[in-house]
C-alpha cells in the first residue's frame, strides 16, 4: 500500500472531527491522482459519514471523477442515507441533485425523505423530481393500449414501482398537504394496488383530498386523465372527478382522456351521469370527427349512458354520421342514432340525404326498419345501390324485401340502374329478386338476358326472367341455354324446370361439358320421370370428383329409387374425401 | 417547621450550584478535546505511517511554517515538504529525514 493510501484509509478510519475536512481538501483541492485515490477509497468504505464528501463535493469534482461516482451509485448508498439524515440543507440538496442525476429511481426513497426536509428548498426540489419521474412513468403507461397493469413491461413495471413507493412516504408526511406537487404525483401514478392514496382520497375531510382536488380544479393536466377515470369508479369521489373534466378539451386531450376510459370499462352509469353536462359531450367539441373507430365507441357510450337528453344525444350522432373521416365510425353512428328514439327520426333523414356513402346506406336500412322508407327520393336509392354489397346478407334481405311496394308502384327508381352497365347494375337486380318484383321489370330483365356482355349480370337475368309470367319468357330461356357461360346455361336449365318445360329441352344437356349443368339437366329429367335422367345421374356417379358431388347434391334433391346403395357406397369407398364427407352428410340428413 | 425549609432551601441551593460547577467543568473538556482534536488526528497519521518522533517532529515544523490548520493537512499536501526540502542544504541530516518521509507520505 502507498504512503498516501495509508493516510487516506487512516482519514477515513478516524473518528476525529479534522479528518473530514482534511480529506474534502484532498479531494477538491488534491492534484487529480491524489483525488482519484480519495474518491476510490470514499467509494469503498462504508461510513456514510466520510463518503457523503462525495456527495457534498460532487460539483466541483473533476468529470471524470464525476462520473466515476455516478457510474458506483450502488455503492454510494452509505453516503447518500448520511446526507440525507445529516439534516443540512446543502448536502440534503446535493443529494436530490446527484439522484436525478443519476436517473436512478431505486433511490427514490431518499428522495421521499428529502419531501419531509426542514428547508423549503430541498422538499421544493425533491418533490419536483418525484413529480418529473411521475410524468414521464405516466406517459409510457399513456402510450401503451389496453389495461396498463397488463401491458406494462417489467422493467417499467418496477421503476414504477421505487417511485409510487417513494411517493407514498412522501405522501404519509405532514408537509405533503402544503406540497400539490406531491399530490398530483401521487395521483397519476396512483393504481388500483395504491391504498394508501384511495383510502385518505375518498375521505371528504381529508386536507389532502382538498388541496389536491382545488389544485386539479384550477389546472390539470392530461396524465391525471387516468386518475380522474379510476376516481370515478370510487362513490365519493365520482363527482369531484367528473367535474375536474367538465370543460372544453382540445382535440388531443380528448382523445387521451377517451383512451382513459376504453381502459377503464367499469365506470358505473351512476358515476359517468356526472359528465351528462360535459362540453366536450356535444356535437360542436373539436376532433371528434378525427377520433378513431375504438375511441368513438367510447364517446358515443359515454354519451348514451350519461342520460344526456336523446335530441342533443341524435344531434352529436349525426354530426359524426356525416363528418367522421372513417367509414366505420360513420356507420356507428347511425346505429347509434337509430337509438336514440324519436328524437332519431329526423336527424336519420338527414343523414340518408345529406350522407354520401355507407353511413347514408346504413340510415336508410335503420328508416327501412322503422318504416320511414315508403317514399325514398331517386337520390336515396341510387346511394342506397351504389353501396348495396357493402350492406351484410341479412340487411340486404331485409330491405329488399321492405322495398317490393316501393319498386313495383314506382319502377322508374330502378331505370336507370337497369340501363347502366356500373357496378349498380347487379345490385338493382338483386334488390328485383328480394322484392319479388321480377314481373315488373320483365322487358329489361329478357334484354339483360339476352345480352352476353357481363356473364354475372346475364345469369342473374336469366333466374329472374324464370320468376316472370311474361310470355317470351320461355323464348328467353331456351335461347340463354346455348350460352357460352356455364353460370347462364346452369340458371336458365333451373328456371325452365321451374317453369315445367317440356323435358326435350333439356336432352341436348346432357351432353354438357360443365356438370353443374348436366346436374340441372339430370333433376329436370328425373323430376319429369324420364330415363335419360336416370342414365346421366349413373353416369355422373361413375365420372370425376366434382361430377360425383354434383350427382350426389341431385341424388339429396330429387331421391331417385335405387341410387341408395350407391350414395352408401362412396361414403365408404370413394378415393376423395370431400366426396365421402359430402355423402356421408347426405345420408345422415336423409 | 420554620428550620426544616431552612434546610431545604440550603440543599436545593447546593445542588443548584453543584449543577453550574459540573457543566462548566464539561464544557471546559469538550472545549479543550475540541482544541485537541488536531492533535489526535495527529497522532493516528503518525502511527499510522509509522513515523518516529523526530520524522514527526520534523513535519510538524514545515507544517507550522506554512500556516496549516490543521496541521495534519501536511500528511496531503506534498509540495509543502518540497518546499521545506529545498530549503534545506543538500547535505544536512535533515534533508535526509525530510526525503524519506516524502517517499513514505506521497510514493
Amino acid at each position: 500500500m502507498s504512503g498516501f493510501e495509508t493516510t487516506v484509509d487512516c482519514l477515513i478510519r478516524s473518528e476525529n472531527r479534522a479528518a473530514r475536512h482534511v480529506l474534502g481538501h484532498a479531494l477538491v483541492h488534491g492534484s487529480p491522482e491524489m483525488a482519484a485515490v480519495v474518491a476510490e477509497r470514499l467509494l469503498g468504505t462504508t461510513r456514510g459519514g466520510r463518503q457523503s464528501l462525495l456527495v457534498e463535493h460532487f460539483s466541483v469534482l473533476s468529470d471524470r471523477l464525476a462520473q466515476c461516482v455516478l457510474d458506483s451509485m450502488g455503492r454510494m448508498g452509505p453516503g447518500m442515507r448520511w446526507a440525507m439524515a445529516s439534516r443540512k440543507p446543502q448536502l440534503q440538496q446535493a443529494v436530490v441533485r446527484l439522484i436525478e442525476q443519476t436517473g436512478d429511481l431505486s433511490l427514490a426513497y431518499l428522495v421521499a425523505e428529502a419531501c419531509g426536509a426542514g428547508d423549503a428548498g430541498v422538499r421544493g426540489e425533491a418533490a419536483d423530481l418525484l413529480c418529473r419521474w411521475s410524468r414521464n412513468l405516466r406517459r409510457t403507461e399513456m402510450d401503451l393500449a389496453g389495461p396498463i397493469e397488463a401491458t406494462l413491461s417489467e422493467p417499467a413495471a418496477r421503476r414504477k414501482h421505487f417511485v409510487q413507493d417513494a411517493l407514498r412516504r412522501a405522501f404519509a408526511l405532514r408537509q405533503a398537504v402544503d406540497t400539490p406537487r406531491v399530490l398530483k404525483a401521487a395521483a397519476m401514478l396512483a393504481d388500483d394496488g395504491a391504498h394508501w392514496f384511495w383510502s385518505a382520497v375518498t375521505l371528504r375531510r381529508d386536507l389532502r383530498r382538498q388541496r389536491l382536488m382545488s389544485e386539479l380544479s384550477q389546472q390539470i393536466e392530461p396524465e391525471l386523465f387516468g386518475f380522474v377515470v379510476r376516481a370515478m369508479e370510487h362513490d365519493d369521489l365520482a363527482a369531484d372527478a367528473a367535474a375536474l373534466v367538465a370543460r372544453p378539451l382540445r382535440a388531443n386531450e380528448l382523445r387521451l382522456l377517451l383512451r382513459e376510459f376504453s381502459r377503464r370499462p367499469r365506470v358505473s352509469e351512476r358515476a359517468v351521469a356526472h359528465l351528462r353536462q360535459a362540453p366536450w359531450l356535444t356535437a360542436g367539441q373539436e376532433g371528434i370527427e378525427q377520433l378513431p373507430a375504438t375511441l368513438l365507441a367510447n364517446l358515443l357510450s359515454l354519451a348514451a349512458r350519461s342520460g344526456m337528453p336523446p335530441a342533443r344525444l341524435a344531434v352529436l350522432c349525426r354530426t359524426v354520421a356525416i363528418g367522421h373521416a372513417q367509414d366505420d365510425a360513420r356507420r356507428m353512428a347511425v346505429d347509434a342514432l337509430a337509438h336514440c328514439g324519436e328524437a332519431g327520426a329526423a336527424e336519420l333523414r338527414v343523414v340518408a340525404e345529406q350522407g354520401s356513402d355507407l353511413a347514408a346506406v346504413t340510415a336508410v336500412v335503420h328508416m327501412i326498419r322503422r318504416g320511414q322508407f315508403a317514399a325514398p327520393s331517386q337520390g336515396a336509392v341510387d346511394r342506397l345501390l351504389s353501396h348495396w354489397w357493402r350492406l351484410d346478407p341479412a340487411e340486404r334481405r331485409e330491405v329488399g324485401r321492405a322495398l317490393k311496394p316501393v319498386v313495383t308502384d314506382r319502377p322508374s327508381l330502378l331505370d336507370m340502374h337497369l340501363e347502366a352497365a356500373g357496378g349498380t347494375l347487379s345490385a338493382a337486380l338483386d334488390v328485383i329478386r328480394l322484392a319479388s318484383a321480377a314481373d315488373v321489370f320483365a322487358e329489361p330483365l329478357r334484354r339483360l338476358a339476352a345480352d352476353g356482355c357481363d356473364v354475372r349480370v346475364q345469369s342473374a337475368a336469366v333466374a329472374l326472367v324464370g320468376a316472370t309470367a311474361s310470355p317470351g319468357a320461355g323464348e328467353t330461356l331456351r335461347s340463354a341455354l346455348a350460352a357460352r357461360d356455364a353460370r347462364v346455361r346452369a340458371n336458365a336449365v333451373e328456371a325452365l324446370d321451374r317453369r315445367h318445360a317440356d323435358a326435350d329441352v333439356f336432352l341436348p344437356l346432357v351432353r354438357d361439358q360443365n356438370c353443374r349443368v348436366r346436374a340441372n339437366a339430370a333433376m329436370a329429367l328425373l323430376e319429369r320421370d324420364r330415363p335419360e335422367g336416370r342414365q346421366l345421374l349413373r353416369d355422373m356417379f361413375a365420372a370425376g370428383e366434382a361430377d360425383r358431388l354434383s350427382a350426389l347434391w341431385v341424388f339429396s334433391r330429387a331421391r331417385p329409387q335405387g341410387f341408395a346403395k350407391t350414395a352408401e357406397l362412396l361414403t365408404r369407398r370413394d378415393p376423395s374425401d370431400r366426396v365421402r364427407l359430402k355423402a356421408a352428410q347426405l345420408l345422415a340428413s336423409a | 417547621m420554620g428550620s426544616l425549609y431552612g434546610v431545604w432551601t440550603t440543599v436545593a441551593f447546593l445542588v443548584i450550584i453543584g449543577f453550574m460547577v459540573t457543566a462548566v467543568v464539561l464544557s471546559r473538556k469538550l472545549d479543550g478535546q475540541h482544541h485537541r482534536t488536531s492533535d489526535h488526528l495527529w497522532d493516528e497519521l503518525r502511527e499510522a505511517h509509522g513515523l518516529t518522533r523526530r520524522q514527526a517532529r520534523c513535519l510538524r515544523k514545515a507544517a507550522e511554517k506554512a500556516h496549516l490548520d490543521p496541521e495534519s493537512l501536511i500528511f496531503v499536501e506534498p509540495h509543502i515538504l518540497q518546499q521545506a526540502l529545498r530549503d534545506t542544504a543538500a547535505d544536512s541530516p535533515r534533508r535526509r529525514d525530510l526525503e524519506q518521509l516524502s517517499l513514505r507520505l506521497y510514493s
